[in-house]
């Protein structure tokens, strides 16, 4: 196919993709093209007007947000306050969330003419469905992915094998750790109060692994498959247990909603450029839209505050903690006070999830209350663990992964490019560490028969 | 043009040596049934492949029933027929159909003798699937088969009757068996030396007496006074395939049913259908032919005849064979090992049931076992001299008549490699057998910071052998099965001397 047009199998490929993961479903598809439809055409029609553009403008947003907004909380307030559950189809389409984000921005960049409009509906809708990240993200940008879109590239056989590497850690990151991690993780969750006490801290620190892992899976996922066609996508995360404040977690975990709220929350609310009052009222409200996008309930609005508080107190008490390192003279960049702060922040972050990954807000509370009153400490030596649903073996292969994970983390952290230090490996050596990945997956990987194969986590928000 | 037909090739070389890595790895995962254990699925259809083409005359297909029914090696032995035993556990009449239509590529049978059980619900309390069995039945005969355009049909068609199977995990047998990792045993990674060993055509031979049991027969006269049991759905559909199949290679195809307390119902609707389509119908639940062999459930078991009921039926089987289908006698040497196999088994059958510790001392005079003693404290004041003897004639040396109580004796012939301890102190030994791959332990230690049983503890292979009884524990490690076989303990502090298998 020649270059010019390799854009259209990309758009076919992406619609078709998408009419499959929605089970065939004419709805869903119909609200993408819908939605992108109107989205292009406001824009458009925006951008010829010099007067009278933020009428369009507030009209387009409304209709952008208001079904997500819909489809998040209708449900949650129906079975809460009227105690009627809301009729089987009204289930938000699959991607739902992060395409309605993608379109806020574009929509908000056009508005302010940071970006120029698409002209071509077709281009547009590829970049709306592009199919790699379309169920889980990253949410890109117009102007970081339009145009790459639409260009055609070249086959690069470098570029081809940096993709496969990155499925392959995809699968590495979703078979071996999170759906791994997710065995324990539903044991314990699924059967509180059966499992109280330190079980709550081993299903907390897990859970945080296995949200992450199969987060950044599915972002390998597309980056991989998007590298594999020639087109660079963002990464979203940057090893975001290694942050050393809650602050600094924002900037490392799903980095293209954080930039989102950033720019189209938070500094549209004043930013911190109206007083201390305002900038904590602006964090506050900008996490619990972070918590409404999440989920519908109370639970994640919660969260969301919970992460907006730890913001808050975490800079009200800069002097105290200034004091602090002051009088046991501790540099600001010593190493030890640099892993305490990380392993204190996971901490915080751990508490969190916990209320995220619990059935609602109470036992979510209660689970938490019990990691502090139940001493049950016997459970990391009297095997109690291994009847988890993982046996020992399977215990070893999952902390081992880990290692690994760290290891790249560590590795990332200074800069080293794995996947161009491979590449520079002679060919046997590369190809030995390809397939062994590959067989490591096979043998080890959480999949196949008699297991109940996990969707991505974040596809449901 | 150059760079990219280059690239090509490498793709298709990493592409190339990638799958077939995972196929190694899919091999090495799968579920290994051998001759060590009491069903061998592994070897049935191993061996099987293994066979010189065309050298079978009759082939068994059927359940469990027909494993242990139909012995080949019998039939050969006696009538100099040579007849092969495809029957695997809770046998669906799919599964019958699609290793007869295997089976087919490989051998021109004569004869297919069809165990007619499986037409009817396995149990009557509970249905499995459609497939009318357990979906590791369904495995354990698909996975030996090898990969062929009829086992893509067969595996669709068992997707397709039971949709929780998964029809690509039967050629990627990783997706069904990504959790094996965990358990590979030594049958795993020596598989060519399990399937070298091979089983006895088929046939798995099953030991063991039921005293109470009682005749439970049908008679034919009562036929008019019930209605016929319905064949499940599949049978149905895939008995006319195999009625088919069998037409058109000029096979002749005989129902049967071993004894197993048949409901008339069922035998009156196999009855029926075999009638209808001319089909010769041997039913060994039937009054007549269960008294004409000879038959006795409390001596040969019902269900899963022990070896002496597989004697009589297979012996029935090869006459009837012989003298109304007119199959002849050939000679085929690769009998000659499985006859070795079939002895060994009958030997080591013999072997666990053997009440009298004498006889038992002889018997374990077998180049084939490894044997362990361990006598922990009190063990000699009714052993007499005739049983040390025999002891000592197993190779070992120590004189256990003359120890005081309180001295703790370990012995083991492993072949030859004798190795004895004999002391009054507490000890903890280890060593190993079977050329180091395998491992034994031994100790007695009264301190009581152990519980109380495993005071005197042994340890063969993993299998814990220890006890607290008095008297002389024996362990019997076959070489052959490599497995301890049997554990026994001799009271020799009470005159009777009596076993005790533990």
């Amino acid at each position: 196919m020649p270059i010019k047009y390799r854009w259209l199998a990309l758009l076919a490929g992406s619609l078709g993709f998408y009419w499959f993961i929605s089970d065939n479903s004419i709805i869903a598809f119909s609200i993408l093209i819908g939605m992108s439809f109107i989205s292009w055409l406001l824009c458009l029609l925006m951008s010829k007007k010099e007067k009278g553009r933020k009428p369009i403008f507030v009209i387009l947003l409304l209709i952008i947000a208001l079904p997500l907004l819909a489809f998040k909380e209708f449900q949650y307030i129906s079975t809460t306050f009227f105690h009627k559950s809301t009729p089987l189809w009204w289930i938000a389409p699959i991607g739902f969330s992060f395409y309605t984000m993608q379109l806020i921005a574009y929509v908000s960049d056009v508005f302010q003419k940071k970006t120029e409009p698409e002209k071509n509906y077709l281009k547009f809708l590829l970049f709306v469905s592009f199919f790699p990240q379309i169920i889980q993200g990253p949410i890109p940008r117009y102007k970081q992915l339009g145009q790459q879109l639409v260009e055609g590239h070249k086959f690069d056989e470098k570029r081809f094998v940096k993709g496969f590497m990155m499925i392959l850690w995809g699968f590495f990151l979703k078979l071996c750790i999170a759906d791994k991690a997710g065995i324990a993780v539903n044991t314990i969750f699924d059967n509180f109060p059966t499992y109280q006490g330190f079980y709550i801290l081993v299903g907390g620190i897990l859970y945080s692994f296995q949200l992450y892992a199969d987060f950044l899976a599915c972002t390998s996922f597309a980056q991989g498959f998007s590298g594999l066609v020639g087109i660079d996508i963002i990464d979203n995360f940057a090893r975001p247990y290694f942050a050393v404040s809650v602050k600094d977690f924002w900037r490392r975990w799903h980095i293209s909603l954080s930039s989102w709220l950033k720019d189209y929350i938070y500094i549209p609310l004043g930013g911190n450029r109206k007083g201390t009052f305002r900038k904590f009222l602006n964090i506050l409200v900008t996490f619990v839209v972070s918590g409404i996008w999440h989920g519908g309930g109370i639970k994640f609005i919660f969260w969301g505050t919970l992460h907006g508080l730890y913001q808050i107190f975490g800079e009200l008490l800069n002097p105290v903690k200034k004091a602090l390192k002051k009088a046991l003279h501790i540099k600001d960049d010593s190493q030890p006070l640099r892993i305490f702060q990380s392993i204190w922040t996971f901490y915080l972050v751990m508490i969190a999830w916990i209320i995220f990954r619990a059935d609602n807000l109470k036992i979510g509370l209660s689970m938490i209350k019990s990691m502090f009153t139940v001493g049950n400490i016997w459970i990391f030596t009297d095997d109690s663990l291994f009847s988890l649903g993982l046996e020992w073996k399977e215990v070893i292969v999952l902390l081992l992964c880990l290692a690994l994970l760290f290891t790249v983390g560590i590795l990332k952290e200074k800069g080293i490019a794995i996947r161009e230090n491979i590449l520079k490996m002679h060919i046997a050596l590369r190809w030995s560490i390809y397939i062994g990945v590959i067989l490591f997956i096979v043998i080890f990987g959480t999949y196949g028969f008699g297991f109940d194969a996990q969707a991505f986590i974040y596809g449901r928000f | 043009m150059k760079k990219r037909l280059k690239t090509a090739v490498k793709f298709i070389t990493f592409t190339l040596i990638a799958c077939m890595l995972v196929l190694a790895v899919n091999e090495w995962m799968r579920p290994k049934f051998y001759f060590d254990g009491i069903w061998s699925p592994t070897n049935t259809y191993k061996d099987f492949y293994k066979l010189d083409k065309n050298s079978v005359d009759v082939l068994f297909l059927g359940s469990s029933h027909a494993i242990t029914a139909f012995n080949p090696q019998v039939i050969y032995d006696n009538y100099g027929i040579t007849s092969y035993n495809l029957s695997s556990e809770q046998q669906s009449i799919l599964i019958s159909y699609y290793w007869l239509e295997e089976a087919l590529k490989y051998q021109s049978p004569k004869v297919v003798v069809l165990d007619a059980f499986t037409l009817h619900k396995y149990t009557e309390v509970y249905v499995y699937n459609d497939l009318n069995c357990a979906e590791g039945a369904i495995r354990k005969a698909m996975d030996n088969m090898r990969f062929s355009p009829l086992k893509i049909r067969a595996a669709k068609e068992i997707s397709k009757i039971d949709p929780t199977q998964d029809a690509l995990s039967f050629f990627l047998l990783n997706i069904r068996y990504h959790s094996r990792w965990t358990n590979l045993s030594e049958s795993d990674y020596y598989d060519s030396a399990f399937v070298n060993h091979g089983g006895i055509k088929g046939y798995n031979i099953i030991g063991g007496f039921d005293p109470g049991a009682e005749d439970v027969t049908l008679n034919v006269s009562d036929l008019s006074e019930v209605e016929a049991e319905p064949m499940i759905g599949i049978a149905d559909e895939y008995l006319e395939r195999i009625v088919e199949v069998c037409k058109e290679n000029n096979i002749q195809l005989i129902l049967t049913n071993t004894p197993y307390a048949e409901s008339l119902q069922r035998y009156k609707s196999v009855a029926e259908y075999a009638a209808d389509h001319d089909i010769p119908y041997y039913d060994f639940n039937e009054e007549t032919l269960y008294n004409e062999i000879g038959y006795s459930a409390s001596e040969n078991l019902l269900y899963h005849p022990n070896y002496l009921g597989a004697e009589k039926i297979s012996d029935y089987m090869g006459k009837i064979l012989s003298e109304e289908y007119a199959i002849t006698p050939r000679i085929d040497d690769s009998f000659v090992k499985t006859k070795e196999n079939y002895e060994h088994k009958v030997n080591n059958l013999k072997l666990k049931e053997t009440e009298d510790i004498y006889e038992y001392l002889d018997m374990l005079k077998n180049d084939d076992y490894s044997i362990f003693v361990f006598a922990p404290c009190d063990y000699n004041e009714f052993l007499d001299d005739e049983m040390a003897a025999k002891i000592q004639a197993l190779g070992f040396t120590a004189d256990l008549r003359n120890a005081e109580v309180g001295t703790h004796y370990f012995g083991m012939n492993d072949k030859g490699n004798i190795r004895e301890e004999f002391t009054d102190e507490d000890f903890a030994i280890t060593g190993s057998f079977r050329n180091g791959r395998g491992k034994y332990s031994c100790t007695v230690d009264t301190s009581l910071m152990v519980s109380a049983f495993h005071t005197y503890s042994m340890q063969i292979d993993g299998v814990d052998c220890g006890n607290n009884f008095p008297g002389i524990n024996i362990v019997v490690y076959d070489n052959e099965e490599k497995s301890v076989i049997d554990k026994v303990n001799v009271n020799t502090t009470t005159e009777e001397k009596s076993i005790i298998r533990y």
